[in-house]
């Protein structure tokens, strides 16, 4: 009978993810380009938070968006009626993640050195985004009043992941038993570091907060 | 989460790590997936005996160590178990801590006759 052998291989099962997203990072890094991943489930406005910084910010910061989605450009499209200048879509065709190689193929014509920030927006999903590095330098979590307070707890791994954590929808609150200081102290439990925005893409409240510290980011 | 694709990718890893006429006489992969790595064992399982099916690869399984959560406090250097998904040092307090274990997708080994 012949002897069983064992190969030790001792690799991450994503290392190829992995490997490609440490080149966009240095890129990234290279030029000085303050990078985000923003994941959400589907709906809490990514989208809308995106057009709103586009059009207060786009004269003053240099921005570009990779929007990801299942399917259409709708995104990307809206992103551009509100006065993105530079946006690329990604259709992933049922992938429900980007992944860094998806993202290398979006930078490709984009000029990096001519840019201050990189918003990346994700495909709606809570869980399998949190998984592929995607070169960025945080990923940022959006929640909203409509969802449910204790999503923090039912999906940790992101919220940990997460350094910021925007709660959408402030003009909501009140309609529904959903608890604003319940949801937050729901996800400082999970991750006690997380700098937490609150405010309304629909009426405005709360976004110069946004705008401000976004300035910041980019000098550092 | 999509085990089916992780289920490739090991696939994938272990067709780099063995050459072509070995793949039929591998037994068993050795896999670490944390508990907060958004994997499901089963899930994963069960694509991976799909993904193999009519392959070389089809009398192969996987052995899945579950990897629980733990963290290191950054402030008083404790080492502890995180339950119940509370992130804080069960010492000091402190939510300054880092997850050293917990969200691993690895592939620890490949055994083969």
């Amino acid at each position: 009978m012949t002897e069983s052998k064992k190969i030790i291989v001792e690799k991450k099962v994503l290392s190829e993810n992995d490997r490609i997203a440490a080149e966009i990072r240095e890129s990234l890094k290279k030029n000085r380009v303050f990078t985000m991943n923003l994941v959400s489930s589907p709906g809490s406005g990514k989208t809308s938070l995106l057009e709103k910084t586009l059009a207060t910010l786009g004269n003053e910061l240099r921005m570009a968006v990779i929007a990801g989605d299942v399917q259409t450009e709708n995104d990307a499209n809206r992103l551009l009626k509100a006065g993105g200048k530079i946006i690329r879509p990604i259709v992933t065709g049922g992938a429900c993640h980007l992944d860094a190689r998806m993202v290398t193929k979006a930078l490709e014509n984009i000029k990096l050195a001519d840019l201050d920030i990189l918003f990346i927006e994700n495909v709606g999903n809570l869980v399998c985004p949190s998984s592929y590095d995607l070169g960025e330098d945080m990923k940022v979590v959006l929640m909203s009043t409509t969802e449910g307070d204790d999503k923090p707890l039912k999906y940790p791994g992101m919220f940990r992941r997460s350094s910021v954590m925007i709660l959408n929808k402030i003009d909501l609150l009140g309609l529904s038993d959903f608890d604003a200081d319940r949801a937050i102290s729901n996800a400082r439990q999970i991750n006690g570091n997380l700098e937490v925005f609150k405010l309304s893409c629909r009426t405005g409240e709360g976004l110069n907060e946004w705008y401000d510290w976004l300035k910041k980011g980019v000098i550092k | 989460m999509h085990e089916l694709r992780i289920a490739e990718a090991v696939i994938d890893t272990v067709r780099r790590e063995l050459d072509s006429e070995k793949l039929s006489s591998v037994e068993t992969i050795g896999l670490r997936i944390g508990v907060m790595s958004g994997v499901d064992p089963e899930s994963l399982k069960f694509s991976f005996s799909a993904a193999t099916s009519g392959t070389e690869l089809d009398r192969s399984g996987l052995e899945i160590e579950i990897i629980p959560v733990q963290a290191h406090c950054e402030k008083c250097h404790k080492d502890f178990a995180v339950d119940e998904l509370i992130f804080r040092c069960p010492a000091c307090g402190t939510s300054d801590i880092n997850m050293t274990r917990g969200d691993e997708i690895e592939i620890s080994f490949i055994g083969y006759k």
